[in-house]
């Protein structure tokens, strides 16, 4: 029997012996069956996750039939990030995307596809662990406090990062004042809702009449938008003609009768 | 019993890269790279699932090597991160290095950044004779996934504001007939606001934050915020959507188009959509829509047939 051994074990192979990303404490062992994960499941972790706090640990493991997912959570929460995979297709490379709640990315977890395996003979439930029991050495949490502005949610749930948008529509208003102001007015637009009534896909603008030509005269509408055709002068009592109205309509006429 | 360090183990063995059985490609001392942490930033557009980080090339140039490292990240796409140190740096020497931004507007930061650690140099320098370049195969010397952090969707880098183009009375000419409905124009009034900023109430506004749930709620109520009615009303209650946005000279509105007394509205007090004028006895009435000229004229025929019966 040979008694060599390596010297310098490779990262992967040197962590299958130790509960490394776990903490030296930790059992692994969930709470209600006493399951064990193993220490040798996971080589590796980075743990960025936006806003956590001390105390990192995996909060909860939900065994389904086409979806596991792992639950990491924090001091504050129980729900800080997750990793989920379908153990009837893990992934090659066992890497585990942790994404938090608003589906940011928040750090790794390092496996094999075998060994992401053991998880499918877990009964279909979600089993639990204390903060002590799954803890994550310090070493693979980044600190990723959330100072400023991390995301702007709306009201659907999505999640805004990056370069945002405010963009006002449909009569509101947003402008910059000074510096480091936005100001939002809401005055409404006036040709909006005739926009949105068109029945087709274009607006189609209005031509109104505006003007009446007689002669060469243009005239145009009273402070009250009426137009005011008369027959020479109201009081002239010389000219048959006459202008009234009549059923909704205009009439123009003439008036006398048969001399004989 | 004396342990060696972190670093010192690394000297002998694959990491920071993954360990394989065997790599396609140049040979890479174990000892020249060892530690290395890359932080993908927020432009990057980088996956874990799908994108990985590698070493891509090692150049010795006038006495300093040159670690070149790629990723397959669509936002880092072309953009290679360099390590330099000197041919004879000492051992554990940390380098940093950040790419260019994704473009130079709006103070973006690099699209990817990282440190790496260089352990004895001595058989890299062995291996690279000055002035040569090492080449290894895409996506072989890959490093470990817990060594990049990806900065995704991790913050709000700035604030643009714009409007939707307003829905003008009557189009520009050349736009006639091309006014989409589905293709509106986003006209940008701020570009890029970082820091403390502000929401203010405008006209009929109304901000709520609600500091428990982290929540600004914006409703429109009328008379609030702003009761300075001057700018509202100098133009037919349009504002402008960015600075010296042109307005009708004669009516002052934004949209364009007649006000409401610039239009004939009713004919002797008949108004409607359409207003029928009916010819009566001894009138002739006719009318011409190419030229809208609505022609009224005695029926002199109608009139002597009246008279002479």
């Amino acid at each position: 029997m040979s008694d060599a051994r390596i010297l310098y074990p490779q990262f992967r192979d040197e962590q299958e012996d130790s509960r490394y990303p776990f903490a030296d404490s930790a059992t692994l062992v969930s709470a209600e069956r006493k399951l064990d994960i193993g220490r040798d499941t996971f080589f590796d972790a980075s743990i960025y996750a936006v806003g956590a706090s001390k105390g990192v640990y995996i909060s909860s493991i939900t065994v389904a039939a086409t979806e596991i997912t792992i639950q990491l959570g924090d001091s504050s929460t129980k729900k800080l990030a997750a990793a989920t995979f379908n153990p009837l297709n893990i992934p090659d490379n066992g890497v585990l995307d942790l994404i938090d709640i608003y589906g940011r990315p928040a750090g790794t977890l390092l496996s094999t596809a075998f060994l992401l395996a053991r998880f499918s003979a877990w009964p279909l439930e979600t089993h639990t662990f204390t903060a002590t029991t799954t803890a994550f050495v310090a070493s693979v949490v980044i600190p990723a406090q959330a100072p400023g502005l991390r995301g702007v949610q709306c009201a659907a749930g999505d999640l805004l990062t990056g370069d945002v948008w405010l963009i006002g529509d449909r009569g509101i208003v947003l402008r910059k004042e000074g510096d480091d102001t936005i100001r939002v007015d809401i005055v409404g637009e006036p040709l909006f809702a005739r926009h949105v009534c068109e029945p087709v896909g274009k607006f189609t603008p209005k031509t109104f009449l505006q003007t009446i030509t007689a002669n060469g005269i243009s005239c145009g509408p009273d402070a009250y938008g009426n137009f005011v055709l008369t027959a020479t002068g109201h009081a002239a009592d010389d000219t048959v003609l006459r202008v009234y109205t009549q059923d909704g309509n205009l009439k123009i006429d003439t008036v006398g009768r048969k001399v004989v | 019993m004396p342990r060696t360090g972190f670093l010192n183990d690394n000297e002998y063995r694959a990491y920071p890269f993954v360990h394989k059985t065997s790599y396609a490609g140049a040979a890479l001392p174990l000892s020249a790279v060892v530690d290395a942490g890359i932080i993908m930033g927020i432009d990057s557009e980088f996956d874990h699932a799908a994108h990985s980080v590698w070493l891509s090339t090692i150049a010795r140039v006038n006495n300093t090597f040159q670690f070149t490292f790629a990723t397959d990240a669509p936002g880092a796409d072309g953009l290679l991160l360099m390590f330099v140190c000197g041919a004879n740096a000492d051992e554990w020497t940390t380098i940093t290095a950040e790419s260019d931004p994704v473009n130079a507007v709006c103070d973006r930061p690099p699209v990817w950044e990282g440190f790496l650690v260089v352990g004895d140099l001595t058989a890299l320098r062995a291996a690279v004779a000055n002035n040569t370049t090492v080449t290894f195969p895409t996506k072989v010397r890959v490093l470990e996934p817990g060594r990049v952090q990806s900065l995704v969707k991790s913050y709000v880098h700035a604030i643009n504001v714009g409007n939707y183009s307003r829905i003008m009375a009557l189009p520009p000419e050349a736009c006639q007939n091309e006014v989409p409905d589905t293709e509106r124009t986003v006209i940008i009034n701020a570009f890029c606001m970082q820091g403390d900023i502000r929401l203010k109430e405008g006209y009929n506004c109304r901000i709520k934050q609600t500091d428990r749930n982290n929540e600004l709620s914006f409703t429109a109520d009328v008379n609030s915020g702003d009761t300075d009615n001057t700018e509202l009303c100098d133009h037919g209650g349009e504002i402008p959507l960015y600075p010296d946005e042109p307005f009708d000279a004669t009516t002052g509105f934004y949209s364009g188009g007649p006000a409401c007394n610039e239009v004939i509205s009713t004919l002797n007090g008949v108004g409607g959509a359409n207003v029928n004028i009916i010819a009566g006895t001894g009138i002739k009435i006719t009318a011409n829509a190419e030229t809208h000229t609505v022609t009224i004229a005695p029926a002199t025929n109608n009139l002597v047939g009246n008279c002479s019966t």
